[in-house]
């Protein structure tokens, strides 16, 4: 071993695995432990930041946001090959503890504020799924902390002919995020977007046509009055429904009509002129800022803008610019949060090439849409990554101590070591088959009638009879999107993060919207241009089927 | 002299709670190295290590977060866990003789609630978020049995003082005659520590749920604050189920170390031999087995101590 023991008894690492790259990841994890660091579960505890092959393009806000968000000293480790890992991780220890050189760039910036979580999972505020927008210049919005949130905003702009189109597509998840940013500038950038003057109208009565439409059932309709000209009236109208006013074109009425919405969530976002705009924001619920993209949207600056965010659950915006999640009826009938999030790439114990779009109410998952990046590919079935997948289902069920055995054996098989691996494997399988509370935890739970605890047990299994030269007696389970949707749909957190472990994601699917109503996840692919026609727009899809709450926006905003 | 000795037991207590916490944060660390197969010895000072780095490691905040809720929650766990030790007598001597010193300990118990999920709350985000509600799903399953089997030996002692308590077990130990109540008591020990398989409010599927967001400081005072409840637990059960200080030769200080000594590695190492129980199923065992089974235990104490009284 290159490194003595105890070199990085200091180095605290977050590990972030290139879709495809886990081979490398293992072995990142293997030279740590050798040398006594251990591995973090968030930036906030981290001190290095080691990635674990080329992340995606699309990953590369996300990255940064993670990096930002860690404290100092920290340093950062970019991985290529399995052989140089030993090497880079080291030279990645010596910089940490160069105090001097940490201390110097630690000056050079603020003290990290930063959002919590998020960019952890492309959920957050941060701006992380923006990326996916990109194309548009949301991307660039995320920026992260609060400071700028708005300004990249401005970008979008650009041309005008999207105008209308962006902001559609991003309403859906992205709203949330620009919102992240502080509460302070949001707005201003925001104006950006409203981009030339002309179009104003048109993206307005683009978005109607799409957006409106999904939204129908609603008064929408009014909204697409484009021109300035009816901005006001309409909102009348729409008065049953939400979005009546945010058709506010006209910088003149604006507030008016926000009255009637009420009741409903978009209420005041019509405020086209600058001057109330602010108010009704937060009230409006994603899509329809949209809508109010031209002239508005200065105006909403601050407040809402968070708000606008989720789709509709997420009002207003709550500490630190977040959305707030939004009432609605949980199962049982009592009204429970309801929150927007995407889980991946860059969990702990996740892989990579999953995005889960989830909406949560409390930690149960009420429905979820799932992309599949494409990859280099892996074969599941190796001894290697069959250990991999008990070691992540024993730490994500909370056993660490069998886990790190697990870990061993993985560690030693990546090496070559058969026989010491084999050992390791038949050992923390006996801990495994042996526990009564697991079995107990786990009760209920199977993936494609095969309970999850002998996909634990055949996962080790397998390994070891594998690296003992023998025939796997079973395959690891792959899963396509849509039956990854079904795993965690109306499950809590806890058990999906379970269900999603013990399955390997489908490279030949990728999770693309086409055959599905709710394409929440259009944004996600970063082509999401046309998002018109997509979903993203499509009030039905998203807010009501997605969440399930057929008219939820409306009782349940009701109640404020 | 010895009118000073509680104030002098006050001042260690701070310092040796704390002592006995690293000591078991380095056992159970290297315990992982073994299991890993890495490196005993640098495994056993990694806590140390990790002292002096979080030490070293910039204060990070998070937007929106609820700063004085999150840092109260922060400081809160290490000064309940002292808080809870001045009750228990080392020998003639309690840093503080509370006639009341068995409820004493309940409240402290049951600000961990408030404390576990401010930390939650605080830090302004879902997954902390989720995590102090796991804490509280797993809190409203275990509090009820502990405060039963906390009641037991208070019964049997006839007092709420905790030397009393101690002192009534100089025939029998509480541990033999009311084995149900001492074994709720260590489990609930665990569990508001988040040790073991009761650590799902911190849980990797969480990302570290309530500690997900802190760094520096305030991530080694949660860290060690959650060691110091452990050390806690064992040091409050001694008087109440093991005797006191009773024990042949050594004085009766030294007797209520070792046998918090044995009691913390008894948690620490029956925590790592077992996985995590969600908090959703866990109700469905606090009070469908666990309630009834405290309420016997007490049933039949208190028939016991009735008659036992009665008969004298």
């Amino acid at each position: 071993m290159a490194v003595t023991a105890g070199g990085y008894a200091d180095v605290s690492a977050l590990l972030l695995e290139a879709p495809g790259e886990t081979v490398l990841r293992i072995a990142a994890e293997a030279v740590l432990a050798a040398g006594g660091g251990v591995i973090a579960e968030t930036p906030a505890s981290a001190n290095a930041l080691v990635l674990c092959g080329e992340m995606p393009e699309r990953y590369d806000d996300l990255v940064e946001r993670l990096w930002q968000q860690m404290p100092y000293p920290k340093t950062r480790v970019e991985l290529s090959a399995v052989s140089t890992v030993s090497a880079a991780v080291d030279a990645g220890a010596r910089r940490i503890r160069d105090l001097p050189a940490q201390r110097a760039a630690a000056l050079r910036e603020p003290v990290p504020v930063v959002a919590a979580m998020p960019a952890h999972d492309m959920s957050g505020m941060s701006g992380h799924d923006m990326s996916g927008m990109s194309g548009h210049d949301m991307s660039s919005m995320s920026g992260g902390a609060d400071e700028h949130a708005g300004h990249d905003m401005s970008g979008m702009s650009g041309a005008d002919e999207h105008a209308g189109h962006d902001m559609s597509s991003m309403s859906g998840h992205d709203m949330s995020s620009m919102s992240g940013g502080a509460g302070e500038h949001a707005g201003h950038d925001m104006s950006g977007m409203s981009g030339a003057g002309e179009h104003a109208g048109h993206d307005m009565s683009s978005m109607s046509g799409h957006d409106m439409s999904g939204m129908s059932g609603h008064d929408m309709s009014s909204m697409s009055g484009g021109a300035g000209e009816h901005a006001g009236h309409d909102m009348s109208s729409m008065s049953g429904h939400d979005m009546s006013s945010m058709s506010g074109g006209a910088d003149e009425h604006a507030g008016h009509d926000m009255s009637s919405m009420s009741g409903h969530d978009m209420s005041s976002m019509s405020g086209g002129a600058d001057e109330h705009a602010g108010h009704d924001m937060s009230s409006m619920s994603g899509h329809d800022m949209s809508s109010m993209s031209g002239h508005d949207m200065s105006s909403m600056s601050g407040h809402d803008m968070s708000g606008m965010s989720g789709h509709d659950h997420m009002n207003m915006a709550g500490p630190g610019g977040y959305p707030l999640a939004m009432g609605d009826d949980d199962r049982d009938g009592l009204e429970m949060d309801v929150l927007n999030r995407t889980l991946g790439p860059f969990l702990p114990e996740w892989d990579p090439r999953l995005l889960l779009h989830v909406v949560l109410a409390g930690d149960t998952v009420r429905s979820a849409t799932v992309e599949i990046v494409a990859a280099p590919a892996v074969d599941p079935a190796a001894p290697v990554l069959r250990l991999d997948l008990a070691v992540r289902m024993l730490r994500l069920a909370g056993w660490p101590a069998v886990a790190d055995r697990a870990a061993r054996a993985r560690d030693a098989a990546a090496a070559g070591e058969s026989e010491r691996a084999r050992h390791d494997a038949v050992s923390a399988r006996r801990s495994v088959a042996r526990s009564i509370v697991l079995r107990w935890a786990l009760r209920g739970l199977a993936v494609d009638g095969i309970p999850l605890r002998d996909v634990l047990l055949g996962a080790l299994d397998d390994a070891a009879r594998m690296l003992g030269g023998e025939t796997p007696r079973t395959a690891p389970i792959v899963r396509t999107a849509a039956e990854i949707v079904e795993l965690v749909t109306g499950r809590d957190l806890g058990t999906a993060r379970l269900l999603v472990a013990a399955v390997h994601p489908d490279p030949a699917d990728t999770g693309a919207p086409e055959p599905e109503p709710m394409d929440h996840s259009a944004m996600g692919h970063g082509d999401a241009a046309p998002a018109a026609e997509h979903s993203g727009m499509d009030h039905s899809g998203m807010n009501h089927g997605g969440m399930n709450h057929g008219g939820m926006n409306h009782g349940g905003m009701n109640h404020g | 002299m010895a009118e000073y000795l509680p104030l002098i037991v006050a001042a260690l207590i701070p310092l040796a709670v704390p002592v006995l916490a690293l000591a078991a944060a380095g056992l159970d660390a290297a315990l992982t190295a073994r299991a890993r197969g890495t490196s005993v010895a640098v495994g056993a000072a990694r806590p140390l290590r990790e002292i002096t780095r979080l030490l070293r490691q910039q204060r990070r905040t998070v937007l929106g977060a609820d700063r004085l809720l999150w840092r109260i929650g922060g400081v809160g766990l290490i000064v309940a866990s002292f808080l809870a030790v001045i009750v228990v007598p080392f020998g003639d001597t309690v840093a503080a003789d509370l006639p009341i010193g068995v409820v004493w300990f309940n409240t402290i118990d049951v600000a961990l609630w408030a404390l576990w999920w401010m930390l939650g709350w605080g830090a302004n985000g879902a997954y902390a978020l989720i995590g102090g509600y796991r804490f509280l799903a797993q809190a409203l399953a275990y509090e009820l049995p502990l405060m039963f089997a906390l009641t037991a030996p208070a019964v049997a002692a006839g007092s709420l003082n905790v030397g009393e308590v101690a002192d009534a077990q100089s025939g029998l130990w509480f541990v033999v005659s009311m084995p149900i109540a001492a074994l709720v008591y260590l489990v609930s020990v665990a569990a508001f520590s988040a040790w073991g398989p009761f650590s799902p409010a911190a849980g990797r599927d969480l990302a570290g749920g309530v500690l997900g967001e802190l760094s520096g400081i305030d991530r080694l005072l949660v860290k060690a604050g959650r060691w110091c409840l452990l050390v806690a637990g064992s040091a409050f059960a001694v008087p109440m189920f093991f005797g006191g200080g009773a024990g042949p030769l050594l004085p009766e200080p030294v007797w209520v170390v070792i046998k918090t000594v044995l009691v913390l590695l008894v948690l620490v190492f029956a925590g790592r031999a077992i996985p995590a129980v969600p908090p959703q199923r866990l109700a469905e065992i606090g009070w469908v087995v666990l309630v009834p089974l405290t309420l016997l235990q007490l049933l039949i104490t208190s028939i016991v101590s009735a008659t036992g009284t009665g008969g004298m």
